[in-house]
């Protein structure tokens, strides 16, 4: 007959096992409440690690996305200021360009506009942000604009008309063009040096935009090229009034001069502003964008921190229990020892 | 039976013979009382109608308990090695919560490939996405690596265990021939039947057992497939060791008495016994974690392959991932076996060995016609942009690796890591339940067949008073006699 | 009626009691030994008293002495297995000096150096032989009786030649339509196996390989082969064929299998043929399970030890664990056990008046049974003999007293002449 249903290795074991099994608690919730996730989120999550993963690389993503749209922000803005600067030069330009005027003085003033208008366009247009020559499209690596003077364009015009007219811009003979002679000149031979590739002769830029990924499957254009046929009016008109106002044409010729650079110029102000509004739409876009990501951000580190965050207070009070049980397991191991009949015989 | 002094006495005596022999079987009780594999003697008396008095030593037994408890140990020990070898392989492949992971490295390569992107001109981006490019490449073959080498562990594991079976089935002969022989003759098979569920749970942790009893306590153990493993003689468990694996190499399978060992299924592993869980791990896991890696890196060729742009109708070439095949595609929607060892950076793009970087931005690693930034212009961001995209762009992955769905080459490898981590986490859920069961009916068992001092103690001061009352009887015997013999003068 | 009637009463009583006496001188001499049956005195009166004769004449007594042979002595336990004792009425039958046969309670057996077993008396134990089949009991006679002998040094093996085989196959099992186990190809395919270890003639154990294929519904054939003759790893194809091959049909609606007596025949190479009874053996919806597998045969081992079991076996215990046979032995009875003539070495011999002696074995009716490690201590109880022996002594006095009585008066009446 078996008196009683406990063995002594039962009953020794049973307190060990307890408080081993106790004392890896212990650890686990020390370390949860201290970085308030969990000790072992693989082993808490199991196939749900693949959600955690993906939030977390998620989160990397979005993080990459907003460099990404600050930088795109950063290249737009160097993009409209120096547009601002573009329109401002070719307003203060029309507002020194006289057409028809005889004066030598005052074509000579209206020549130095024309100069300083494009030498000023072509900084603005090789201005650098981070890096990148932001009118250069593609071509980011190489100031968009060549110097005008002695550049590939300018002895294209000069070879131009001298196969026209037998003799170069700066030769007084010029004076004997009539007015239909230049306009026909401007429109057939001057104008199309603009559209082809020997527009090129002064511009290093790429006709393509340079292509931002600002979010998840959002392509924005960053920019504008300086192959814009904006840009190519503005020299246009520019290069038309720096050519022609330091030559000899006579007051008729020269009024159709100014009137194209007038026209060509004020396409070129209206054209971009055009482009302004364009760029300001796309940063607004980036910027909203950038919300949505941060807004984004938030909500993936809103969900990671509770697939494999825990709560704290929860954790505190089950770690007090923890101890606690050991404490109480501790004391009933020592006085099961006791509990001995060799203590009674 | 004759009712004299005489008889008296000499009962008297077999009472004292069969107190001494209690005592020893008390004493055994005792001594084994620390002892997990003893199970406790019981001295019972049966009285003869002549006055004789028979011990008979019996071994509280449970035989259902204890085979309840064999099933639950054997369950135990293949879900411990299963969960303990899991997270193993699991640090070996994704590092520590998966900070080492292909995964993050993959993350890494699309961020750098984004920044790239953003900036396409800069060369140092472009250095640096090749740069992560050829971490994540490492990584996968260093997995692919480490998954091998975890097998070839897996496969000296099973040499070990089937040794081990080998030479517990050699003792368990032994041992049961002493059962028999004692239980043939009247003998005292106690200490040997110890011995004997002692193996046999040492057995049971290797190898599921069924264990019959057939007369004369003769032990035939069978596996739960119903494979004979011990029927008056072992049969043999025998077991060719691959010494090192290769993707694709398959292991050689364990055989009891010529019959192959089922491998364990489901991450709550069927296997009982480690041996089971380990051809489980070998076979199965190991292997679908290294195909899995090996369709991360198809993915990976895929996604960065280059495409003809002359128009000449070339076929799709490698493009940064170059593998053992390259530089054609893999064939599609199967697992390529050992792509991910073989993965590399295609030396075009190594600035390290003369290649160029740039060629990310530009396409052309295999030749002119693949070209895509035609004018060579440095803001050229739109293959990248696309390879970039690929990344979160589906291809069709093998069901076979484990994996089944649609899969972009990300969120592939963030699939794997969570199969994984599942199987981690449910082995090691499972491998506590089934422990706290085996130890639950461990503890049953011992309440059941153990020792508990205070009960033998007590038994003791019983026997000590009957040892005191028999000795009485002769004394008062004795004196009865003096008082006869003293009549005689 | 006269004086020297007297004397001689008192004589022929003290006589009486002087028998007693030397009948308790013996018990207690003899409490000691094993098997020893105490002897009682009984006094019978000697009457000499004629009928119709108004007188009365002192008669006398004689001594009647009595063995109690069908006392049972208590049991004394030792360690040895060939101490015996009967438990009941029967008789050791011993081989006592001059080939005589003897019957004997002293059952304190011992081998002597040729293995004989032979009690401190020195008697031999006798017994039947299995040597040449199971004994059976000469009922009247000690014919057949031979000496019970222990060899250590023999070795034996036995060829397996039968045995029980009861198995579950699966009925769920796939049917198997390619090779079979019994094509002996490598690409025998099977549904399950197992293996069986049975002893050829010279003992060695052969692993049989059984193989069970599932050809159709509720047809499985079952097919043997020598473990031996596997190919390594993956034992097809074996190097010689199957050793047999049969096919089982089970029912489909209890899962039992049709047919007579199922029996699997094998010839095992360099053995006899084993009939593996397979009856028990089904087929149902439940896994593999071999559940029932015994198979007679030994490797060849030494005695490890002699057993005697309570019907007068006497098993040889081999160092496998396997035990034989080797002796019975039997227990003799007589009518009237107390009628059997006392000799020395605590032995009897059938005498008339104890009637024939009848031999049969133990546990069979009135014979008694056997107990091993036992022996029958002496039925003599001292104080019972103590007891007595105060008595006779009191009683030889009293007819010592009466003796001199009948001295002394035939004295008076010899004085009367003077």
């Amino acid at each position: 007959m078996k008196i009683s249903s406990i063995s002594t290795l039962a009953l020794n074991n049973g307190l060990r096992s307890t408080t081993s099994s106790l004392q890896d608690t212990l650890v686990r919730l020390q370390e949860e409440v201290v970085t308030g996730r969990f000790a072992d989120t693989g082993l808490e999550l199991g196939a749900r690690s693949a959600n955690l993963k993906s939030l977390r690389n998620d989160l990397a993503r979005l993080d990459q996305f907003t460099i990404s749209q600050s930088r795109t922000g950063i290249l737009l803005e160097g993009t409209q200021l120096a547009l601002g600067q573009l329109g401002t030069i070719g307003e203060d330009f029309v507002g020194n360009l006289v057409p028809g005027v005889g004066d030598s003085l005052q074509r000579r003033l209206v020549r130095d506009a024309a100069e300083n208008a494009l030498d000023s366009a072509i900084l603005q247009l090789n201005n650098q942000v981070d890096g990148a020559f932001i009118f250069g499209g593609e071509n980011v690596d190489q100031p968009a604009m060549e110097d005008y003077e002695g550049s590939a364009l300018q002895a294209s015009i000069e070879a131009a008309f001298l196969a026209r007219f037998g003799f170069a811009i700066s030769d007084p003979a010029t004076s004997g063009l009539d007015a239909t002679q230049i306009e026909d000149f401007l429109s057939n031979d001057f104008e199309p040096l603009f559209a082809s590739t020997s527009w090129g002769g002064l511009s290093n830029a790429s006709d393509n935009a340079v292509t931002n990924r600002i979010a998840e499957g959002t392509i924005v254009q960053t920019g504008v090229t300086a192959n814009d046929d904006t840009i190519r009016d503005f020299f246009m008109g520019t290069i038309a009034a720096y050519e022609f106002y330091g030559s000899e044409l006579g007051g008729d010729a020269l009024g159709v001069v100014g009137n194209f650079s007038l026209e060509k110029t004020a396409t070129a102000i209206n054209g971009i502003s055009q482009l302004r509004g364009e760029v300001g739409l796309t940063q607004a876009r980036i910027e909203r964008t950038r919300d949505q990501t941060e807004a984004q951000i938030l909500l993936v580190e809103g969900f990671s921190a509770e697939l494999e965050g825990v709560d704290v207070y929860e954790k505190s009070a089950e770690l007090n229990n923890v101890i606690t049980q050991i404490e109480i397991s501790y004391s009933i191991t020592s006085r099961v020892q006791q509990l001995s009949i060799m203590r009674f015989l | 039976m004759n009712l004299t002094l005489t008889n008296a006495l000499r009962i008297a005596q077999t009472s004292l013979l069969n107190t001494g022999t209690r005592t020893s079987v008390l004493t055994d009780n005792i001594n084994g009382a620390n002892d997990p594999n003893f199970s406790r003697r019981d001295a019972s008396i049966a009285y003869g109608p002549n006055g004789e008095q028979t011990i008979s030593i019996r071994r509280s037994e449970n035989a259902a308990l204890l085979e309840q408890s064999l099933r639950a140990s054997s369950a135990a020990s293949a879900q411990e090695t299963l969960s303990s070898s899991v997270t193993r392989l699991n640090r070996l492949i994704n590092g520590v919560d998966g900070e080492a992971s292909i995964s993050t490295a993959l993350t890494d390569l699309e961020n750098n490939m984004q920044m790239f992107a953003g900036d396409p001109g800069n060369e140092m981006l472009a250095a640096t996405a090749v740069d992560s490019a050829r971490e994540v490449a490492d990584r996968l073959a260093t997995a692919s690596g480490a998954v091998q080498l975890f097998r070839a562990e897996a496969d000296r594991e099973i040499e070990q265990s089937v040794a081990d079976v080998n030479s517990l089935l050699e003792q368990f002969k032994q041992v049961n021939d002493k059962v028999v022989i004692e239980t043939r003759t009247n003998g005292d098979p106690t200490p040997w039947l110890d011995q004997r569920d002692a193996l046999l749970k040492e057995i049971s942790e290797h190898i599921s057992v069924n264990a019959v009893t057939r007369d004369s306590n003769d032990m035939v153990l069978y596996t739960y497939q119903g494979v004979t493993l011990f029927e008056t003689n072992p049969r043999s468990v025998t077991f060719t060791p691959t010494p090192t694996y290769a993707p694709g190499k398959s292991g050689s399978s364990v055989r009891i008495d010529g019959v192959p060992l089922d491998a364990g299924a489901g991450a709550s592993s069927s296997a009982a016994g480690n041996l089971a869980a380990w051809v489980q791990l070998r076979d199965d896991i190991a292997v679908d974690a290294q195909s899995q890696l090996d369709e991360i890196a198809r993915g990976l060729v895929l996604a960065f392959a280059e495409t003809d742009q002359s128009g000449g109708g070339g076929p799709q070439l490698t493009g940064l991932f170059d593998y053992g095949g390259g530089p054609g595609m893999p064939p599609a929607g199967a697992v390529y076996t050992g792509m991910a060892a073989t993965l590399s950076i295609n030396s075009a793009f190594d600035a390290g060995v003369g290649g160029d970087p740039m060629l990310l931005r530009d396409g052309g690693a295999n030749g002119a016609s693949y070209v895509e930034n035609a004018n060579g212009e440095a803001g050229f961001s739109a293959r990248l942009l696309n390879l970039v995209e690929n990344f979160g762009a589906n291809y069709t992955t093998d069901a076979s690796a484990g994996i089944a769905g649609s899969y972009s080459v990300s969120t592939y490898a963030e699939a794997s890591l969570g199969w994984l981590e599942d199987i981690r986490s449910t082995a090691a859920d499972s491998a506590d339940r089934k422990s706290v069961l085996s130890e639950r009916l461990t503890q049953e068992l011992s309440n059941e067949t153990g020792v508990n001092l205070d009960e033998e103690m007590s038994r003791l001061i019983e026997l000590e008073q009957s040892y005191q009352a028999s000795a009485r009887i002769i004394a008062a015997v004795d004196e009865l006699f003096n008082a006869l013999l003293n009549s005689i003068r | 009626m006269s004086l020297f009637g007297m004397m001689r009463t008192g004589v022929s009583g003290m006589e009486g009691q002087a028998g007693r006496l030397s009948t308790i001188a013996d018990n207690i001499a003899n409490s000691a030994t094993v098997g020893y049956k105490r002897f009682s005195t009984l006094l019978v009166t000697q009457s000499v008293n004629q009928p119709g004769v108004q007188m009365h004449f002192s008669g006398g007594v004689t001594a009647e002495t009595r063995q109690l042979v069908s006392q049972q002595g208590v049991f004394q336990f030792t360690n040895s297995a060939s101490d015996l004792a009967v438990n009941g009425s029967g008789f050791f039958v011993v081989e006592g000096p001059g080939s005589s046969q003897l019957l004997t309670r002293a059952g304190s057996f011992v081998p002597n150096a040729e293995g004989e077993l032979v009690n401190a008396a020195g008697n031999y134990l006798l017994g039947y032989s299995f040597e040449s089949g199971i004994p059976s009991p000469t009922a009247n006679g000690f014919a057949g009786l031979e000496r019970v002998r222990i060899d250590d040094n023999e070795l034996v093996a036995q060829a397996t030649d039968q045995g029980d085989f009861a198995f579950n196959l699966p009925s769920t099992a796939e049917i198997i339509t390619g090779n079979t186990a019994s094509a002996n190809l490598s690409t025998s395919e099977f549904s399950e196996k197992t293996s069986v270890t049975v002893y050829d003639n010279l003992g060695a154990p052969i692993l049989l390989d059984v193989y069970y294929t599932k050809t159709a519904a509720n047809t499985w054939e079952v097919t043997v082969y020598n473990q031996a003759d596997a190919a390594p790893d993956t034992a097809f194809p074996y190097a010689n064929g199957p050793i047999t091959t049969d096919t089982l049909t089970f029912d489909p609606s209890d899962g039992s299998i049709i047919g007579a007596t199922p029996t699997l025949s094998i010839a095992v190479p360099g053995g006899a043929t084993v009939e593996l009874d397979m009856t028990g053996s089904s087929q149902l919806a439940a896994e593999f399970e071999i559940t029932d597998i015994e198979v007679n045969g030994t490797a060849p081992s030494s005695i490890e030890r002699v057993e005697f079991t309570t019907d007068g076996t006497m098993l040889a215990v081999y160092t496998n664990g396997t035990s034989r046979e080797l002796f019975r032995v039997p227990l003799a009875t007589v009518a009237s056990p107390d009628n059997l003539e006392a000799l020395t070495g605590n032995t009897f011999a059938v005498t008339d008046g104890s009637g024939d002696v009848r031999i049969g074995f133990p546990e069979d009716a009135g014979a008694g049974t056997i107990i091993s490690g036992a022996l029958e201590t002496s039925t003599v109880d001292i104080a019972q003999e103590l007891t007595e022996m105060i008595e006779a002594q009191r009683s030889y006095s009293a007819n010592s007293k009466v003796f001199q009585t009948g001295s002394e008066l035939t004295e008076l009446v010899i004085n009367l002449k003077r």
